[in-house]
């Protein structure tokens, strides 16, 4: 972990070092300015004192529009790569978010994400802009005001130091006691906004259901625990930060008492010990200091472990090293395919697998139909081809090669899917119907419009008041159903892919537009590999190949006709379907 | 969240001037219930203040009186004194952060609590013109930053500017000739800090803007990851969220550019004020008219004068940044809720469930009859009330696209009826209406004779048991999902309900059956098996009216039909509305509407819309030509 620190501090050393050079300088002219005084008051009783004052007052304002200007460049040195670093993770965050697999997903929440790509990383650059920042100042301080002291007087200067000892075993165990705490109320904060994430995507349930209350309750619960972790942390920091400034200011009294004995005595001159008070002062804010960057320190470090947690979640599903480049023809093969889910949180993996042995082989451009009870493993086995998933067992090929062969993205290039779930994203119609496009020339645009027309969607768009540019909420909420459906269908075909892929894209359309586009498809795409999952009808007239499932595994492939002769349970699904028809035709 | 600035949503930027006093006076109305605690902690400050000052004087007197005279026994007590003093500041400081950090968590507390309370009020048209991740944002980032205000800002301030008061004071005393020397310059800080002030504050708005497009983008995106995946958009997402994250950094860079200015100049002040002191104080100790000691304490109180303006300063920034955060949250607040209890809400006993539509008329706010941006951000968050606000959409000069027109039918208490048409027609947009989710335009609904608008909304939707279209699934567990919060619901229930509809079957194949977990959006379940889910729920909540949108159009013909003997036994008694484009669904209701482009043309048995030989039929024969 602390490697990672190290990275991105690498990546902004020269500004960094600047920054510490800056700094530097500041402190520097702030630890000689008590010398200044010193000399001031030792000279206060020379006969010519007001012009020789006068010089050192110029003297302190010169350094002082210095120190001004380099209080200027030290923060845009720090903060500003700082700010630089944010960005940096948070882009490679999410850059790397996108290479993880489904798996990944399924057992991530989306709050829990936000929580770490604001404020984990917020939590990290505090690192590099107080943190480091008052860390420099920190050991500029420590390494040259002892010196100083050192030579205006070596006694006071070890007297004034006795206590120092004891703050290492005090600072680490504070620090570790801060470290666990912050990791706690990080995980609260993501708990947070989680729970808000999802009430507000799910809030239509939650208003029909009346769960409005419910809720309220349920949020206060986590803001509760919320609260009182911060307290708990704050208990810590209330011993911290203000021992520290004790053993300070012991330090001092020490230097004041020893010291004031030291002047009657005739020892050390009044502008001595006057500096040394002035530079007992400046060793106080170092204490403070300590303490705080302890404390960013310890957050910061508990905030990188959270974010390293997903930097070191692993992408399963990646291009070989050396891809097949090919041209796809389209035909698919399963070999001895199986599939089983990993177990949510502490849940071990499911008993049963979710593909069990299925071997099926698609020729290219033919058109093949699965089907089978809810939860059988349909969308499971179209899952494997665009590689949303690898199968756990066997290997799936498309044109005789493994699809682990491909390159990732040429693959799903060539792969046209209508997902079960929609999702359309908040863009324009014309942008969710051609994602992927970069640029829009006139040839993607007609080929935006031709899709929608195959998919019966043309005419709905036409009627909106945008067009192709009605923009649209998120997943799409302003539009029905059936029209987001046919939307996606519509995205998948403006591919122009080899293999489509739809996945009962037609739950929520009218049987009667199912249809039509299905027997627009027949005409206008012909040579196409298509896999329709669909619970009804009109999929059989148009499938050369029906394929039906059952508890993972395909029980029973062929044409309609065939099925049927077999009289096995496709045959028994169609009567019943036909069942349900001809009572209606007799009511 | 498109990367051109344009977008569906409604605009998210604040312009316009800075009403600092006005958010100040609201964000201490949220202290007030702890005005004691808060009254302690400022006791405590202004007791640690007092000890601070006392520090440099208590050197001077130790230089003057003991030092000077060779007083030893003098400095002996003076130290002493310096001890208790050290002693005092240690405890002072010890309670005062833990009481500074319970008063800044409590009032975070009621804040957050308050804003997601009011969110729950909301209206759909918010949400649909809100993405999700701005309102976390909203909930967490921003009440986040003001926490910083309450927990160290405000008492810092208080502080700081006790502090500045109580070294003037004593400063004046020791020797208002060189007070009035060194803090002269100090009267420079009036006009810098004028002058930064709106350019921080823009900055902040920025950041806070941009950080919320940051939100909006990951939740959107996250959730649509496969659909990235699968049509390779993760180069142009990542290149888009680059530019939002750059945006981010840009605004943030610019406030450390004004911010790092500030702290320059109050430096440079401060080196001028000290270095008139060393002239004309050190003058003045070697003509005598002063003791060194106080001199030197007054070097020091200088010195000192500026580090709380330094602090101001920084604060300052945190100030600006909470500022920019209030007035976001504040901005939700004051949004009034589009559909809103009536004052006094007619009570709804146990109801028959009769439903009445009457000549209702109904549109979307649309992008076309959204008004220009001014408009936009006033009706949105100005003072408007509900009314206003709807006519604000409506009275365009085009006429809104209505999706629903005229359309008026009842259903008896008890009857079922099933509502079928094209896609798009505006079926799901009924039930939005009759759950209240919208207001009409025009016309009325009602039930048992109610107008809907008259009921209270948790009454009126605790009657009804909604299977949604979209199906929505919490994560958690099962049993969760079933009974959402309801703790009236027994497990014996829900496995009864779920055997009912065939859920059980897969939820009794999970490890941990009822109690086992569901992810996100319950994605490791396939879409049937989320459908029956949501249905079982429905079910659960034993609702007066059932109100099924498509909830078997995921489901295979076999498990419907053994479904369809449950909604038999289920809907005896029970007014129901099913909507459905497999025809097969709606066998068992007693009347079908037909609506068509908004319109409803036809209603009657299923025979008898076949022997109308309308559109319904039309419908029909298409469906069983295969
Ligand atoms: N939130 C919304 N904002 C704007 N327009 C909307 C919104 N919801 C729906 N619409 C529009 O209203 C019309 C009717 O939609 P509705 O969802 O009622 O159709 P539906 O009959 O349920 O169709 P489907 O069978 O496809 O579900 C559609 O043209 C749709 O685009
Ligand atoms: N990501 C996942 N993690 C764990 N289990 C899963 C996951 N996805 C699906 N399953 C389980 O695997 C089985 C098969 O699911 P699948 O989605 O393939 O069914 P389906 O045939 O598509 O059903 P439907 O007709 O409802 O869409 C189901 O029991 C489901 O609960
Ligand atoms: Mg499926
Ligand atoms: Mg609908």
């Amino acid at each position: 972990m602390l490697k990672r620190f190290l990275i991105y501090f690498r990546r902004y050393k020269a500004q960094f070092l600047l920054g510490i050079l800056f700094l530097a300088i500041v402190d520097l002219i702030d630890i000689i300015q008590p010398l200044i005084i010193m000399y001031a008051v030792d000279d206060l009783s020379k006969p010519n004192a007001p012009s020789i004052l006068l010089w050192y007052a110029i003297i302190y304002m010169g350094l002082g529009v210095l120190q001004g200007r380099g209080r200027f460049w030290y923060r845009i040195f720090f903060f500003g790569p700082s700010y630089k670093i944010a960005r940096d993770i948070r882009n490679e965050l999410f850059s790397h978010l996108q290479t993880l697999s489904s798996n990944y997903f399924n057992r991530t929440y989306t709050g829990d994400i936000m929580s770490r790509a604001t404020s984990d990383i917020e939590a990290v650059r505090q690192f590099y802009a107080m943190g480091m920042f008052i860390g420099a100042d920190l050991i500029v301080y420590v390494l040259t005001v002892p010196v100083i002291m050192f030579f205006l007087n070596v006694k006071l200067t070890l007297l004034s130091l006795v206590l120092l000892p004891a703050l290492p075993f005090f600072v680490n165990r504070m620090g570790n006691l801060i470290h666990n705490r912050f990791k706690k109320i990080q995980e609260t904060a993501a708990e947070i906004s989680t729970y808000s994430q999802e009430n507000f995507a799910g809030i239509r349930v939650v208003k029909s259901f009346a769960q409005e209350e419910n809720q309220k309750s349920g949020f206060k619960q986590i803001n509760d625990k919320y609260v009182d972790q911060n307290l708990s942390i704050a208990k810590v920091e209330s011993v911290f930060s203000p021992t520290l400034q004790f053993i300070a200011a012991a330090s001092v009294l020490i230097v004041l008492y020893f010291g004031g004995k030291e002047v009657i005595g005739g020892t050390i001159s009044d502008g001595t010990f006057v500096a040394f008070t002035l530079y007992m002062g400046r060793l106080l804010w170092p204490m403070m200091a300590l303490g705080w960057t302890i404390s960013i320190f310890q957050r910061s470090s508990a905030s990188m472990q959270r974010l390293q947690e997903i930097f070191g979640a692993k992408a399963e599903i990646i291009s070989p090293p050396q891809p097949v480049a090919k041209k796809l023809e389209g035909a698919i093969e399963f070999k001895n395919v199986g599939l089983a889910y990993q177990g949510l949180g502490s849940e071990n993996t499911q008993k049963e697998p979710a593909l069990q042995g299925v071997n099926l082989k698609i020729p290219a451009g033919k058109t093949v139909a699965i089907m089978g009870p809810v939860g059988c493993g349909k969308t499971s086995l179209i899952n494997l081809i665009p590689r949303l998933f690898d199968p756990t067992e066997g290997s799936v090929l498309i044109d005789g090669v493994d699809l682990r062969q491909y390159d990732l993205g040429d693959l799903r290039k060539q792969i046209g899917f209508a997902p079960q779930d929609v999702f359309l994203f908040s863009e324009s119609i014309k942008e969710n119907i051609g994602l992927g496009i970069q640029d829009y020339k006139e040839s993607d645009i007609q080929r935006i419009v031709t899709s929608a027309k195959l998919s019966m969607v043309g005419a709905d768009i036409e009627g909106l008041p945008g067009k192709y540019e009605t923009l649209l909420g998120e997943r799409g909420v302003n539009l029905s159903g059936g029209q987001k459906q046919r939307i996606t269908i519509a995205r998948a075909l403006a591919k122009k892919p080899k293999i489509l892929i739809l996945d009962d894209c037609f739950a929520s359309v009218d049987v009667d537009t199912e249809s039509l586009i299905l027997d627009e498809f027949q005409s206008v795409l012909p040579d196409l590999t298509t896999i329709i999952i669909s619970h009804r009808l009109p999929v059989v007239k148009v499938a050369d190949i029906i394929v039906f499932m059952e508890k993972g595994q395909v029980v029973e492939t062929g044409s309609h006709s065939e099925l049927l002769a077999r009289k096995g349970r496709y045959a028994d699904f169609y009567r019943q379907q036909q069942l349900i028809t001809d009572l209606e035709k007799i009511e | 969240m498109s990367g051109h600035g344009k977008s569906y949503h409604l605009d998210d930027e604040i312009l316009g001037k800075v009403y600092d006093h006005t958010l100040m006076k609201r964000l201490f109305g949220y202290v007030r219930p702890y005005y004691a605690v808060f009254a302690l902690a400022l006791f405590l400050v202004l007791l640690s203040t007092v000890c601070f000052l006392i520090g440099p004087a208590l050197t001077g007197s130790i230089i003057d009186i003991g030092i000077k005279q060779k007083n030893v026994p003098a400095l002996y007590s003076l130290c002493a004194l310096y001890l208790s003093i050290t002693v005092l500041s240690w405890l002072i400081s010890f309670i005062s952060t833990n009481v500074l950090a319970y008063l800044g968590q409590k009032i975070m507390f009621d804040l957050k609590s308050r804003l997601f309370a009011h969110l729950q009020n909301m209206s759909l048209r918010f949400f649909d013109k809100n993405p999700v991740g701005r309102l976390v944002t909203r909930v967490t980032n921003d009440i986040g930053t003001l926490s910083d205000l309450f927990s160290v800002g405000l008492v810092t301030v208080f502080n700081d500017v006790v502090m500045v008061a109580g070294l003037v004071v004593v400063m004046f005393w020791m020797d208002a000739y060189l007070t009035l020397v060194a803090l002269s310059i100090a009267l420079l800080l009036i006009p810098i800090t004028i002058f930064f002030k709106a350019k921080i504050r823009n900055a902040y708005r920025d950041i806070r803007l941009k950080l919320a497009q940051i939100n909006a983008y990951l939740a959107e995106n996250i959730a649509g990851i496969r659909v990235t995946k699968l049509f390779n958009r993760e180069n142009k997402n990542l290149e888009l969220f680059n530019d939002i994250n750059d945006g981010h950094f840009k605004a943030c860079r610019r406030s450390i550019i004004y911010d790092g200015s500030f702290v320059s100049s109050v430096t440079i002040l401060r080196a001028v004020s000290i270095g008139l002191v060393i002239y004309y104080g050190g003058s003045a100790v070697s003509d005598d008219t002063i003791k060194l000691g106080v001199w030197v304490a007054f070097l020091t109180y200088t010195m000192h004068f500026f580090n709380p303006i330094q602090d101001l300063a920084d604060k300052y920034t945190l100030f600006q940044a909470a500022m920019a955060s209030a007035e976001r949250v504040f901005k939700i607040l004051d949004t009034p809720a589009e559909i809103v209890d009536p004052e006094k809400p007619v009570p709804l006993p146990a109801i028959r469930g009769e439903i009445a539509f009457e000549n209702v008329w109904f549109a979307y706010p649309s992008d076309s009859d959204t008004p220009p941006d001014a408009r936009l951000n006033e009706l949105q968050f100005g003072q408007v009330t509900p009314g206003d606000a709807q006519e604000g959409f409506t009275v365009k000069d085009k006429t809104p696209l209505y999706v629903l027109k005229n359309i008026a039918f009842s259903v008896k208490a008890g009857e079922s009826i099933a509502i079928v048409g094209i896609t798009g027609s505006g079926k799901s947009t009924i039930i939005n209406l009759l759950s209240r989710f919208y207001d009409v335009d025009k016309g009325r609904i009602l039930i048992d004779g109610i107008d809907i608008r008259n009921l209270r909304q948790s009454e009126l939707r605790k009657q009804m048991g909604i299977v949604l279209q979209d199906v929505f699934i919490f994560s958690g567990t099962v049993l969760d999902n079933i009974c959402l919060g309801e703790k009236t619901i027994s497990l014996e229930k829900c496995r009864e309900i779920a055997n009912y509809v065939h859920a059980d079957t897969f939820i009794e194949q999970l490890p941990n059956q009822y109690n086992g977990s569901v992810a996100e959006r319950g994605v490791t379940f396939s879409t049937g098996q989320r459908q029956l889910l949501s249905f079982t729920r429905a079910l659960a909540f034993a609702p007066r009216i059932l109100i099924l949108d498509e909830a078997t159009s995921s489901i295979d013909v076999e498990t419907e039909s053994y479904i369809q003997d449950a909604i038999k036994k289920v809907i005896k008694g029970r007014t129901s509305i099913i909507i459905a484009h497999r025809l097969s669904t709606i066998k068992n209701v007693d009347r079908i509407l037909v609506i068509h482009h908004g319109e409803l043309k036809e209603i009657g048995t299923h025979q008898e819309l076949l022997d109308k030989q309308g559109i319904y039929y039309k419908l029909y024969k298409l469906q069983f030509k295969a």
